[in-house]
């Protein structure tokens, strides 16, 4: 029969694996047959298209880690009979396995199992695939609810962390000793994985944690072990040293170490204070910050940290963020405050507390704004992702042919300001999401904006402003998600960015007399 | 309306400068610039003079008049990250000099008072 290897066609006998294509590479741990990961033991179609997968590619990686996932796992309940399979997948630079055990695991027990993983992959045990049925499938599995779980969903195609299940068919890998055949340990798994154990040349565990099954906090909490595998021992500790120099950096520890800021309990996850060591460095920073606004014509300005609900139900914050809000405070006979999470609709009041004319465009105002976020407990990281935080924050009003005049200067100031505060930091700021990204700016110009912000009478009948939200019939922009989830989907890190729409869509509401730009 | 926050905010980069340093900031940003050395207590006093022509042009300095040793103080002062140290003993004091240590532990012995200030007040001003 006929295949394609490696881009050249040629005849191979009938019942040719996969493993004889490229006999005597130990480098290569598993086949790409047809666009697909397979093990090496496949055996080869006619008209099958070939490719190796080295050890140290990306996806041959991820395979190497997600073969020592499964020694973890043996080793685990080698060690612990109690021990039930959670899922364990290969993740960036490593990979992890949870299990629900009674207790969590210490760090003598993260030693003796991997002294246990050594022995497993010295004995040399083999990785074979074998289909199951659905039904063959469940009575084997009987003793792991989790996994059984897994087999009722088949699909996981779109996430990443099941490896359980998703292809076309259940399958099931036996880890098989080498010298008696017997099955050692098994796990219902859509592979693929190396040939062998012994072809683990270097892993360390690293950490353990809690986990939610399948991420959510109304399951059973399993405990997560995390570890990383390498195709040779210098680039494990390469990594090791990496990592080693990364936590040295570690914002948290010199933070501790300098006496720069911390996060009493007493005060509440994700809100810092500031020491006077950190206290000096910040006000060089804002220092610096004012003298450099000042001089490119901002005004200051001041708002408070709270405000009835009725603005952010203007803005469109309620709409679409009250989840990330603070919930409110009730005052004043059922009068309801929330805490500010941005500063644009304070900004904006500021701009239409009188007639603006168009001479005074552009209109710069600057603010050190302290804003509040219900950031969800298990992504509130350091200084880095917080609930209670202060931004350098200011709104530029022009008009559309103030434009892009406003942005270039805009960009020139920014970049002044960075190459200031971090002078030899080009490779950094290409590293780094850079504090530049966080910053949206909006596409069009006052008129335009006049034409987005078609009006729509307030429900609130206590206010002569007009509201444009999500039922507006006014022409979508490109930066407002269709939905609160899309947004969310679209950028990861904060939903805030979006709102920033929201609070656009009010500020040059066309308005009789008062408050409105003529131009 | 253009939205725009540079920093972000102003913890989130104080974050990203922190590990971007390793901690140990630029002079204009160190919380404390200069550490006076005294090589004996008897030194005291010469530093504190020095210290106090420093801060009078905006410099963040102290004098470590604790009852550690010189060498305790200097790995205090390095631990913390502190720009610049001067140390003072009797040979200092008789050519009205100071020695400059620096973070990388390099040292330069015998610059007189009003250069060794003139160059920390040009390093901070001009945020080298």
């Amino acid at each position: 029969m006929q295949i394609t290897l490696a881009g050249n066609a040629q005849p191979v006998a009938a019942g040719t694996t996969a493993a004889q294509l490229f006999d005597g590479d130990r480098s290569v741990v598993v086949a790409r047959i047809n666009g697909e990961l397979r093990d090496l033991d496949t055996e080869i179609a006619d008209g099958d298209v070939v490719e190796p997968v080295a050890i140290s590619s990306e996806d041959g990686l991820g395979v190497l880690r997600h073969s020592t996932a499964h020694v973890l796992a043996q080793a685990v309940q080698d060690t612990f009979d109690d021990a039930r399979l959670g899922i364990g997948p290969p993740i960036k630079d490593g990979f992890y396995y949870d299990f629900d055990v009674e207790t969590p695991f210490t760090p003598d027990d993260l030693k003796r199992l991997e002294r246990r993983m050594q022995q497993i992959v010295k004995s040399g045990q083999r990785f074979a695939r074998r289909v199951v049925s659905d039904d063959a499938a469940r009575a084997e599995l009987a003793s792991e609810p989790y996994k059984l779980e897994l087999i009722g969903l088949k699909s996981g195609a779109g996430d990443d962390e099941l490896m359980e299940v998703g292809g076309d068919e259940l399958s099931i890998y036996d880890n098989i000793n080498g010298k008696t055949g017997d099955v050692e340990w098994k796990d219902l798994c859509r592979g693929p994985h190396l040939p062998s154990t012994r072809l683990i040349p270097a892993f360390k565990l690293m950490r353990t944690a809690a986990a939610y099954w399948r991420g959510s906090e109304k399951n059973p909490q399993l405990q997560r072990i995390y570890g990383t595998a390498w195709p040779s021992k210098e680039e494990l500790t390469k990594h090791l040293e990496l990592l080693a120099e990364a936590e040295k950096r570690d914002h948290r520890r010199l933070g501790a170490e300098l006496d720069l800021f911390s996060f009493p309990d007493e005060i509440g996850s994700g809100l810092s204070v500031f020491h006077p060591k950190g206290g000096t460095v910040r006000r060089v920073l804002e220092d610096y910050s004012r003298k450099r606004h000042d001089e490119s014509g901002y005004e200051f300005v001041n708002s408070p940290h709270i405000s009835k609900q009725e603005l952010f139900q203007i803005s469109g914050h309620l709409d679409w963020y009250a989840d990330s809000m603070y919930p409110p405070m009730e005052l004043d006979e059922g009068q309801r405050y929330y805490l500010k999470p941005m500063n644009c609709p304070y900004h904006n009041l500021i701009f239409r507390a009188r007639g603006r004319s168009y001479r005074e465009l552009p209109l710069r105002l600057f603010e050190f704004g302290s804003v509040y976020r219900y950031e969800k407990s298990g992504v509130v990281h350091g200084l880095t992702r917080v609930r209670g935080m202060t931004q350098d924050d200011a709104h530029i009003y022009c008009t559309k042919e103030q434009m892009p005049g406003e942005l270039d200067s805009l960009l020139t100031f920014v970049l002044n300001c960075f190459a200031t505060t971090a002078s030899t930091t080009s490779t950094w700021n290409c590293r780094r999401k850079t504090p530049t990204s966080r910053s949206v700016v909006m596409p069009s110009g006052t008129r335009q904006l006049r034409h987005f912000a078609k009006p729509q009478r307030s429900n609130s009948s206590s206010s002569s402003w007009t509201q444009v939200g999500r039922r507006s019939t006014a022409p979508r922009s490109p930066f407002k998600p269709a939905t609160p989830s899309a947004a969310r989907g679209r950028c990861p890190r904060s939903s805030w960015t979006f709102s920033y729409r929201a609070c656009l869509s009010w500020s040059f509401r066309p308005q009789t007399g008062r408050g409105s730009v003529r131009s | 309306m253009i939205h725009r926050a540079l920093f972000g905010s102003i913890e989130r980069f104080f974050a990203v400068l922190l590990e971007h340093y390793g901690g140990a900031f630029p002079a204009w940003l160190a919380p404390v610039q200069v550490v006076g050395i005294p090589i004996s207590d008897a030194h005291n006093d010469y530093l504190q003079d020095v210290v106090e022509q420093l801060r009078s042009r905006g410099v963040r300095a102290e004098v470590d008049t604790s009852d550690d040793r010189m060498q305790k103080k200097i790995r205090t002062a390095q631990k913390q990250k502190v720009p610049f140290m001067l140390l003072a003993g009797d040979e200092d004091v008789s050519q009205n000099a100071v020695s400059f240590r620096f973070r990388d532990g390099s040292q330069q012995n015998g610059v007189p008072i009003d250069e060794a200030v003139e160059r920390i007040v040009s390093d901070v001003e001009n945020r080298v």
